[in-house]
């Protein structure tokens, strides 16, 4: 298959050539038009160096700690280097350029593109994005290939056989397998190959085409269980592998001209997961039994694929006005063939109802804009937008089975999906008034109607009125503003829905439910001298959700930050900023039972609590660049602190019966500090080649109490308190401190 | 419900809205002044331009205007906009003049600055008419009445053609994120946090995600029609539609995440259990505090992954039985 694209991709490049030479031969009308008001100049037939850069050297990490942290999305390994490899080359009538970066580590990226000023352009783009998760994990499973993880059956029999005489001698021998788990790397690699190209007919009408391939391949962090709740029966941590491809392409014709654009279009988009499921065994059992199976079967990403059609048109008319209109007509499909509803040969699994998921949803949008400027000083825009999710997946009905566990037919209940489906009618209208050249004062008003199916709320209306001042285009003095509230109210209300899933009642989704809105941002400059300006900005919010008794109640957001920057001359550039941002929440429950005859803690408020976030960021950022300041030499140095902390405080009423024996013991706090300082000089020893050094120190620390060693310790999966299993076997994915020094000695070389 | 209802209320309030604004858009243009309105009938379309029989009145031709502002050539004729032979660029229609307007009064007024366009001194939405007269096509299509357009930013406030630092699209800084900045500092900030799109590493940049130029999309997505639309044009995996479906998901993955970036697993804008319970407050485990002390205990409730150890395939799973608590 990726043989194939490229030989695709390959093809279409010399056809797009093919036509661009053939384009060149017989110059367009507009081209002739073009030469004849310019003075003639003959067209240089061979290539002429514009500009190209390489750098090479060497580097070297040391780092302490959490390395795939520190190399989560990149490749910093130890070994020669070629970076920013710039190539262009231009004449009168075509470009080229070539670029790569980091060649031939796991973050490489490198491209190319090719001009015919006025007709084509074709880009290539070669991405590779590392994940790396974590060098800790360690794992019982060996990837047989095809989503199958073994276990030695050896050791699922020592365990189960240790089962029978107690569960200290099963604990222990969980241990003793664990201890020797076998350590991997838990990462992926994410490949991203992009072509690009645009052809242009004539002066006014393009034909754009775009085919992207992505792969996946690697391992990502998921975890399984066996049974039913509480714990599954355990539940297992494993690296499921991840092998997929998603292939999209886009091709557009569009026309344009000083009055206007018209385009049609055509996006489609397929993702193809090669391991659609994945077996594991259960470490705790060799054979099945109708209380516990020796392995699970879970699907993961369902292969899928997705199309639309888009007409997009925008036309000029009087008054500066401009009218415009774009609808897109589409369908999401996803008809992945379903798994057996269990893998435990002990037990009866129940039917299903179809074979594969038919799944899908038909998708339609439109937005209608018209935008007017009839004077100098008034603006005026309105915006209409329509969404439509309409999700069409049948009805499935299914026999409740969670897991591979105590299966009755005769008594499982029926549960059936929900395909949720909605609809969004938007309306903006915005009015602009400028009476000054520095000076601009908007008002608008958005009014947002939402139908959901299979919501608590059938129905939501929001509106929004705004107002900004924007000060700008003064050499002394910027300042914007913005003020912001809305209220979202809900109707149809559906109590059954949280009825039927033994919610309160008085529980409201948070992402539709009842809700009033404020913000405030103002972000302000001061240049009272070109060689320095000081900036400040402030933003307020605050969501209320004023009629939901139970769930997400509110939430805060306060950041300020303030800075200079200050360039003495054109050789010193040196720039501050320090910034804080404050978030906090509050959400309300009960801890209760369900609701019987014999159980009323449901309705009991001495068993509310409430849980305040709070999460705080400060943020430090500085950088000083010496660009010849010391003769031949550039210096730059940068310096970025984040240091976040949070908490989670518990609150309960003083007549709560919820902790009568035990106290309740608040969660410790929570800190994220990354500090990242960079010095890189430059020493150039003719004006094309420079010889450098650059050192990068990296610092993180971390105190998270649901991932550090003390709260996971796969090797030892009993209850830290009880010495009862803990029901989850983890794969040692930690949050941990890591400091890293990484030196690059590198030669720049220019021509 | 589990049915679409359609009511006449919203498109009624749509529609009246809609007509109150075309009246006052229509009563308010048609009070415009001729001073104001004069002009924009003055500036010539390239396209008009490049059909004219040059030399035109009032131009002076690109020579003249490089006697003076020799300063101006090199970056000119460096940039695509001195590509003579595309027949779009301002090199293949009037010069400098495409853009800065008919010279002869600037020339013939010894230099005077007021003579000619200079975006400087420009109303911002009067420069954005300039530059959009030629990058009218798709990136660039929604640029009237979108976000920034109404904060009366204009293409100069980022791009500098003549002094532009940035290896493309001629920003005045350096990278995008320098330039994206001076105005969203919060949301830059959070690039650092430890949970993060791989913006600080240099394989994404602001504009991956975003059009600061305008969309169809909201919040200036770059890609679809909704921020789902948006994310899973690259999560392509989690777009689904699933036999069972998580309603938060579909509704729009910025309910659970901030894609700037935050310092919980995942970007995830509380840790978990606490997010789930945001919404989940029903009876047994959703609904109990889990303390340090069930932090102890290694509750796999609160520990490792929390809800997520157990439910995750909270995006939406196809396990015929299973999925309906995601936990398959």
């Amino acid at each position: 298959m990726r043989t194939r694209t490229y030989s695709l991709i390959g093809a279409l490049l010399l056809v797009f050539t093919g036509v661009a030479q053939a384009q060149q031969e017989q110059p367009a009308a507009a081209q002739q038009t073009a030469q004849a008001t310019q003075p003639a100049t003959a067209p240089t037939p061979t290539l002429t160096p514009k500009i190209g850069q390489i750098d090479f050297g060497f580097r070297a990490s040391d780092v302490s700690g959490d390395r795939a942290r520190y190399s989560r999305f990149r490749d910093l390994g130890q070994g020669a280097y070629v970076d920013r490899f710039r190539l262009d080359k231009e004449t009168e009538t075509w470009s080229f350029r070539a670029t790569a970066n980091n060649l031939g580590y796991r973050d490489q990226r490198f491209g190319g593109e090719v001009r015919s000023f006025g007709k084509l352009k074709v880009t290539f783009d070669w991405n590779q994005i590392p994940l790396f998760i974590s060098a800790d994990t360690r794992s019982l499973y060996t990837d047989r290939g095809n989503g199958i993880l073994d276990i030695d059956n050896a050791i699922q029999q020592s365990i189960q056989d240790a089962a029978l005489i107690s569960t200290g001698a099963r604990d222990a021998a969980i241990s003793g397998a664990l201890a020797g788990a076998r350590q991997y790397d838990l990462r992926s690699d994410r490949h991203i190959g992009s072509f690009d190209a645009v052809y242009s007919f004539n002066r006014d009408v393009d034909f754009k085409f775009n085919l992207k391939n992505t792969t996946r391949n690697g391992h990502n962090l998921q975890a399984f269980g066996f049974g039913t709740s509480p714990g599954l029966n355990p539940a297992v941590e494993i690296g499921v592998p991840v092998d997929d491809r998603t292939t999209d392409l886009k091709g557009l014709l569009e026309f344009a001209n000083a009055n206007g654009l018209l385009s049609v279009g055509y996006t489609g988009s397929w993702y193809d997961n090669n391991t659609p499921f994945v077996r594991f065994d259960n470490p705790l059992r060799a054979v099945d039994i109708s209380g516990g199976t020796s392995s699970g079967l879970a699907v993961l990403w369902p292969s899928n694929n997705s199309f639309s059609f888009n007409v997009n048109g925008s036309y000029k008319l009087p008054a500066r006005s401009r009218a415009s209109a774009a609808i897109s007509i589409g369908r999401w499909n996803q008809d992945e063939k379903l798994v057996a509803p269990t893998v435990n040969t002990a037990l009866v699994a129940p039917p299903l109802e179809r074979a594969s998921a038919e799944a899908k949803a038909d998708i339609v949008s439109m937005v209608y804009s018209f935008t007017s400027r009839p004077t100098d000083i008034v603006w005026l825009n309105a915006k209409y937008r329509y969404y439509d999710y309409a999700n069409k997946t049948p009805v499935f009905d299914q026999k409740a089975l969670i897991g591979d566990w105590s299966y009755n037919p005769a008594t499982a209940a029926t549960w059936e999906n929900e395909p949720f489906g909605m609809k969004r009618h938007t309306l903006d209208l915005d009015a602009s008034f400028t009476p000054h050249e520095y000076v601009g004062v908007n008002v608008g008003l958005t009014r947002e109607d939402g139908d959901r199916t299979h919501r608590i709320w059938e129905k939501t209306a929001e509106n929004t009125y705004r107002v900004s001042f924007d000060s700008t285009g003064n050499q002394y003095v910027s300042l914007r503003a913005k003020f912001e509230h809305s209220k979202r109210t809900g109707s149809g209300f559906e109590e059954a829905i949280l009825d039927e899933v033994g919610e309160q009642p008085t529980m409201q989704h948070y992402d539709i439910a009842d809700r009033k809105r404020d913000r405030a941002t103002l972000v302000f400059t001061v240049t009272p001298v070109a060689m320095f300006d000081v900036n400040a900005s402030v933003s307020t919010g605050k969501d209320n959700y004023y009629n939901s008794g139970f769930g997400l109640r509110d939430n805060k957001n306060n950041t300020w930050s303030v800075g200079f920057d200050v360039a003495p001359s054109e050789f010193v550039t040196f720039g501050l900023n320090y910034g804080f941002e404050k978030y906090t929440a509050m959400s309300y429950s009960r801890t209760a039972n369900p609701l019987s005859p014999t159980n009323t803690t449901f309705l009991d408020p001495t068993r509310d609590w409430w849980d305040d976030q709070s999460d705080k960021v400060k943020t430090f950022s500085a950088n000083l660049d010496l660009l010849k300041a010391l003769p031949k030499t550039d210096i730059r140095l940068s310096y970025d602190i984040s240091d976040g902390n949070a908490t989670y405080v518990y609150g309960q009423p003083a007549n709560q019966t919820v902790f009568t024996t035990t106290p309740l013991v608040q969660l410790p706090r929570l800190n994220n500090k990354l500090t990242d300082g960079r010095i890189d000089v430059q020493h150039f020893v003719r004006p094309n080649i420079a010889i450098g050094a650059a050192y990068w120190y990296e610092k993180y620390t971390v105190n998270d109490f649901a991932l550090d060693s003390s709260a996971i310790n796969q090797l030892n999966p009993a209850n830290g308190l009880t010495g009862v299993f803990a029901s989850t076997i983890y794969s040692g994915y930690l949050y941990r401190n890591y400091t890293a020094n990484t030196g690059f000695l590198r030669v720049t070389y220019l021509w | 419900m589990g049915r679409f209802t359609r009511t006449l209320g919203p498109m009624v309030t749509i529609a009246g809205a809609l007509a109150i604004w075309l009246v006052v858009m229509v009563t308010v243009g048609a009070t415009a002044s001729p001073r104001q309105s004069a002009p924009a009938s003055a500036k010539p379309a390239p396209a008009q331009a490049a059909q004219a029989a040059a030399p035109a009145s009032g131009y002076v031709g690109e020579e003249t205007c490089l006697t003076c502002h020799e300063d101006q050539k090199q970056s000119y004729q460096e940039s695509p906009h001195g590509r003579a032979k595309d027949p779009r660029s301002p090199a293949a229609n009037r010069g400098c003049e495409s853009c800065h307007g008919p010279g002869q009064a600037h020339v013939d007024g010894g230099g005077d600055k007021t003579k000619i366009k200079n975006p400087k001194s420009m109303a911002p939405r009067d420069v954005s008419a300039t530059c959009t007269t030629c990058h009218n096509r798709s990136s660039h299509d929604n640029w009237a009445g979108g976000k920034h357009d109404s904060r009366n930013l204009t293409c100069t406030t980022c791009h500098s053609v003549h002094a532009a630092k940035s290896e493309k699209a001629h920003l005045k800084t350096e990278t995008v994120q320098e330039t994206c900045v001076q105005c969203h500092r919060k949301e830059v900030n959070k690039v650092h946090k430890s949970s993060h799109m791989p913006v600080r590493e240099g394989k994404l940049e602001c504009t991956t995600c975003h059009n600061p130029h305008g969309s169809q999309n909201v919040k200036m997505l770059r890609e679809g029609n909704s921020i789902v639309e948006a994310c899973t044009s690259c999560h392509t995996e989690k777009r689904g539609p699933f036999l069972w479906e998580h309603a938060a998901v579909r509704e729009g993955c910025t309910t659970c995440h901030d894609p700037h970036g935050t310092n919980n697993e995942r970007m995830l804008v509380a840790k978990v259990p606490m997010l789930c319970q945001r919404c989940h407050v029903h009876s047994r485990h959703p609904a109990t505090i889990y303390d340090a002390t069930t932090l102890l205990q290694k509750n796999n409730r609160i520990v490792g992954r929390g809800c997520v150890n157990c439910h995750s395939q909270i995006h939406g799973s196809n396990h015929p039985t299973s999925g309906k608590v995601f936990v398959r």
